[in-house]
């Protein structure tokens, strides 16, 4: 289709510049005519060739170019009414800290939004005060260090990108804090990238020095390597923590990351359709009350008597 | 300028002429693909105890008739690909085949087998 | 209660149609709330953060106290 198109621009331009050349020489008609012809012709063959020359050069977008598309998953909160599963969101947090924690950032979640989440505020504080933050300088303009808040942002690994990517060759692992609402696909995708780590890249595959094959991954090529296995972590609520089971978890604390307000949400739009839907019906029967009158009388016209 | 000629001409023979790949018969492939399955089978046994759920459900996906049969597509691939690479001047081929689109073909059917039935497995 | 004793009572006077305006609004507000979030709560029973904190919240926050 896109091909025809070009091809008919091409032909179509070369096809009015002969025709402008033969215009100047509108007295030799006949032989115009000819020579027209053969312009036409010319630039056929010729768009044709270039086109065909252009065709062995082009990339397909090719199905791994991109990644496999990944399958939906039950998540807890699929569906209007359903919330996050706040356990689930615990323990995703578990993994985050002990696993993912080590590469990426999560810059845009402070402590404070994971009490009465996932945790109690004690924990909370009791985390944060863990890391040390940079305090105002001291009388003497020494900067200062100070333990963590629950206002503060939880910290990254490294101190900025130019420190990520030397420590992962060149990489960047991208911050956590929204990329599940980043990505395509969402969860589903997430969970498919983390477990779908196949033993082996498919034969034929040649992948740069230091990368790893994930057909999820648009390319198939990811600087990061499979990082779950079965019992890395312990739960502390005795959970078996298989593969797919930490993906799962650490996608529902990363989900609820990118969408803190998900479940006051759907409360409040629970309300919200009931409220004006039944707003809705009231207008509608107001309308009909008042217009029951106006649409349903009737007119009568007695003429007058003639004057004799 | 007659080399290029003839490169044309296998261009467009390779354009028309598909790579044949038989699913049905062939006895010893799909002993090699049971082979590789056992070997699998072995290694996961051999690392932990309590096996991952989504891997079992998707072993179990991969020994329908559906996924059997994809799985030896994809295996018949990766032996034409590693035929190609033990030929003279494999490195010099302007096009190398992968098995990218088999893998897809068999992992998209794993996926939307083992997926529906995943978090119910799950806590 | 008839229409007509209704409004004697309620929409005779501005000063008391306005306040059963607010009055009625502000009952109806609370009450619509608690009863969608006890639904909603209810609906999602198990998955939320009480419930969570209700099965691992004690014996965790004996751990902190120490």
């Amino acid at each position: 289709m896109f091909s025809k198109s070009i091809f008919n621009r091409v032909a179509s331009k070369a096809a009015a510049r002969t025709m402008a050349t033969a215009a100047g020489t509108s007295a030799k008609a006949a032989s115009s005519s000819k020579f027209l012809i053969t312009g036409a012709a010319l630039a056929g063959v010729t768009a044709s060739g270039l086109l065909y020359a252009d065709s062995l050069t082009a990339n397909a977008m090719t199905a791994a170019e991109h990644g496999l598309h990944s399958p939906e998953f039950d998540w807890p909160q699929n569906g209007p009414f359903e919330t996050f599963d706040h356990a689930s969101i615990r323990r995703g947090y578990q993994v985050y800290r002990e696993v993912c924690a080590a590469c990426h950032s999560l810059d845009r979640v402070a402590w404070r939004t994971l009490v009465g989440v996932s945790h109690t505020n004690s924990e909370v504080k009791a985390m944060a005060e863990e890391f040390e933050y940079d305090d105002e300088p001291d009388d003497d303009g020494n900067p200062k260090k100070r333990p963590g808040k629950l206002a503060d942002n939880i910290p990254g690994p490294y101190p900025n990108e130019q420190a990520a990517r030397a420590a992962n060759q060149g990489a960047l692992p991208p911050d956590l804090s929204l990329i599940v609402k980043a990505r395509h696909g969402g969860s589903d995708y997430i969970f498919s990238l983390l477990t779908g780590y196949p033993e082996e890249p498919p034969e034929g595959v040649v992948l740069p020095v230091g990368a790893n094959y994930n057909p999820y991954f648009p390319g198939g090529s990811i600087a990061m390597g499979r990082v779950l296995f079965d019992d890395l972590v312990e739960y502390e609520d005795g959970t078996p923590a298989t593969t797919s089971q930490m993906a799962k978890d650490v996608t529902q604390f990363l989900n609820w990351a990118s969408e803190p307000e998900h479940d006051e949400r759907k409360r409040q739009g629970l309300k919200a359709i009931i409220i004006l839907s039944s707003l809705y019906l009231l207008s509608v029967w107001v309308k009909k009350f008042k217009w029951a009158g106006i649409k349903t009388r009737k007119f009568t016209f007695t003429p007058p008597k003639p004057r004799k | 300028m007659l080399s290029s000629i003839i490169d044309y001409v296998e261009e467009l023979k390779d354009q028309f002429v598909p790579y044949v790949a038989k699913a049905e018969d062939d006895v010893e492939d799909s002993n090699d693909a049971d082979e590789d399955e056992d070997e699998d089978d072995e290694d996961d046994e051999d690392e932990d105890e309590a096996k991952d759920q989504y891997d079992e459900l998707k072993e179990e996906c991969l020994n329908t008739e559906k996924g059997k049969e994809l799985h030896h597509h994809y295996l018949e691939c990766a032996e034409r690909v590693q035929k190609q690479k033990e030929q003279p001047g494999y490195e010099d081929l302007e096009h190398k085949e992968d098995c990218v689109e088999e893998f897809f073909h068999l992992q998209h059917y794993l996926d939307s087998c083992a997926a529906p039935r995943l978090f119910s497995k799950l806590k | 209660m008839s229409f007509a004793s209704v409004y004697k009572v309620l929409f005779k006077r501005n000063s008391i149609f306005v306040g059963t305006v607010f009055v009625g609004a502000f009952l109806f507000q609370t009450t619509f709330d608690s009863a969608i979030t006890k639904w909603y709560e209810n609906h999602n029973k198990g998955k939320l953060w009480k419930d969570v904190k209700a099965r691992i919240g004690a014996p965790e926050e004996a751990e902190d106290d120490e």
